[in-house]
């Protein structure tokens, strides 16, 4: 096993880097968007502090429908607009387009219960003060929702590198589509193996860390 | 300062109308400690946060310094309620800041220099003391030094006016004594407002110089807290005195004692401030040949006036009772005759 894993291990680090480069372009974009669209799910609500109905409905069902579709549909179904966006529906390139589409909602959702979180006597103590609507979603609600946010996105990630592993359907490269290759097709136990701990090991750092960091915030 | 005229609030639930402040007036003058008390449901949050607009009235008026609140543009309400401070049962302070961090806050909304929220924040922590916890977090505190640091954060913009949404009614009694002398304190020292909600009448007795009992909506009475606890003309104001001040003299016990003696009186003595201290019943003694029983008596601290009650028994022929009573209330009593309660 541990010869296998010295034997194999350029192919190893190919694949981690390939997955570290897709986790982290589609985190960030995800995150880039799901946080404000997280931040107007909870605002827009009835009785709050920007509420709109029909904007807060419709993002609502949006949301839900993305949400509901498998990934590995929504990927092949959106090869048009994956392809329209970047030029290619393959590579780690044509992965990053349907992650994104995958896990922005994800993270709207899980923004909206963190910033759910927040007391609402806070947010009425602020609006007695004076304080602005934006001042209250900036110095308020994203500050006091920081430990969650933190663990919210410990998730995020955690499902995102599920998810390129069905990327490798697609030719991702990355080490979901090494463990498809070489353990599935090939049915090399040890490399399947290899790549089944590596992933192991990334998630549970990737954890601890979100772990730490929530810590650190919520320490207070 | 505070001038609420008409005041409806009704909400809408679920298409069901619900009136929570029903035909509101009040006036509360600058410097005054007013308080609203009243059972849970009885609307007084839902008035206090009509002062403000947390909560939009339905109908009606609420002016500050002459200016009608519910006019006001986002702006400008904005601008009026930096000059209204805010305190609330459960705190809510920014648990993820530290304590110079909750008191800077509403500084910060205005851009407040540096250097002034640095010497704000610590002449407001010295004056709650709390001078030495400025790096300490809300979950490191007591519930009173939590409210310590509300009530500098709600003085931070040297506010005229401060509204207190059950402020105590989250803490034991010793801390509620101390937040309610550390509230007469700011009242006297900066000549801020105070209005505050309660269901405590404790918390009246101590420091409101007067008071307003709602009961579904209504006030159902107002007045001086002298005035209301000597002379309680509702059963919900009775309720609420009962808890804290019982007068009552259990009716079999009035009883016992009518048969007993025949031919008297029991009566019930009131007496504020001074009266006090004068020696009058010896005085009545030595005046007339009455012969007064004390059943009952009960003494208590009204902000800063003493009120006591006594309830007495009076033998004599009915003439010289006449006399007596006339001479207790020439003394500056108030005397009632209590009626037989058969």
């Amino acid at each position: 096993m541990l010869n296998s894993f010295v034997e194999n291990f350029d192919l190893y680090w190919v694949a981690i880097v390939e997955t570290w480069w897709m986790v982290a372009y589609s985190l960030v974009i995800a995150t880039i968007i799901g946080l404000p669209l997280g931040v107007l799910l909870v605002v827009t609500r009835p009785n709050h502090i920007y509420e709109n109905r029909l904007f807060y409905t419709i993002l609502n069902v949006v949301i839900n429908i993305l949400r509901s579709i498998p990934f590995i549909i929504l990927m092949v179904a959106i090869i048009p607009f994956t392809k329209s966006i970047v030029g290619t529906a393959i590579g780690i390139k044509g992965a990053i387009v349907p992650l994104v589409v995958y896990t922005a909602p994800y993270i709207a959702r899980l923004m909206e219960s963190a910033l759910l979180e927040v007391d609402a006597g806070i947010i009425e103590a602020f609006q007695a003060m004076g304080a602005t609507r934006r001042q209250i979603v900036f110095q308020v609600m994203l500050r006091e929702a920081r430990p969650s946010i933190s663990l919210g996105l410990t998730i995020a990630t955690i499902g995102l590198i599920g998810a390129t592993a069905m990327a490798g359907v697609i030719g991702a490269g990355g080490l979901g589509d090494l463990a498809i290759r070489y353990g599935y097709q090939r049915w090399q136990l040890d490399v399947m193996a290899g790549t089944v701990i590596i992933l192991v090991i990334i998630v549970q750092g990737v954890q601890s860390l979100g772990n730490f960091v929530a810590k650190r915030l919520r320490k207070q | 300062m505070i001038s609420i005229k008409s005041l409806y609030k009704t909400y809408d639930q679920g298409g069901r109308k619900v009136e929570a402040v029903k035909d509101v007036h009040i006036e509360i003058a600058k410097g005054e400690i007013f308080g609203v008390i009243g059972f849970s449901g009885a609307g007084k949050s839902s008035l206090i946060r009509c002062v403000n607009l947390l909560e939009i009235p339905t109908s009606g008026s609420v002016k500050i310094n002459g200016i009608e609140m519910t006019e006001l543009t986002d702006p400008e309400l904005r601008q009026a309620r930096r000059k209204i401070g805010m305190i609330f049962q459960h705190f809510n302070l920014l648990t993820s800041s530290t304590v110079f961090d909750n008191v800077a806050a509403p500084l910060r909304l205005v851009g407040t220099s540096k250097e002034q929220i640095k010497k704000r924040v610590d002449e407001l922590l010295g004056l709650v003391g709390l001078a030495d916890k400025g790096g300490f977090y809300p979950s490191q505190l007591s519930g009173g030094q939590k409210q310590r640091v509300a009530i500098a954060r709600a003085l931070a913009n040297e506010p005229e006016i401060l509204l207190c949404d059950e402020a105590t009614s989250a803490l034991d009694p010793q801390t509620t004594d101390s937040i309610l002398e550390l509230l007469l304190d700011i009242n006297k020292r900066f000549q801020i407002t105070i209005m505050l909600i309660t269901h405590e009448m404790h918390v009246i007795k101590k420091i409101c110089d007067r008071v307003a009992v709602m009961e579904n909506g209504r006030v159902v009475e107002q007045g001086s807290v002298l005035d209301i606890f000597s002379n309680p003309q509702t059963q919900t104001t009775k309720n609420f005195i009962k808890n804290v001040f019982d007068i009552q003299l259990p009716e079999n016990l009035q009883r016992k004692f009518r048969q007993q003696q025949p031919g008297g009186e029991i009566i019930r003595v009131s007496f504020v401030g001074e009266a006090t201290s004068e020696p009058v019943f010896a005085e009545l003694t030595t005046r007339f040949p009455l012969r007064p029983n004390i059943l009952f008596g009960n003494i208590t601290q009204i902000k800063e006036t003493t009120f006591g009650s006594l309830i007495l028994q009076l033998t004599g022929d009915s003439a010289t009772i006449q006399q007596g009573l006339q001479f207790l209330k020439e003394q500056g009593l108030r005397v009632e005759v209590l009626e037989d309660v058969e």
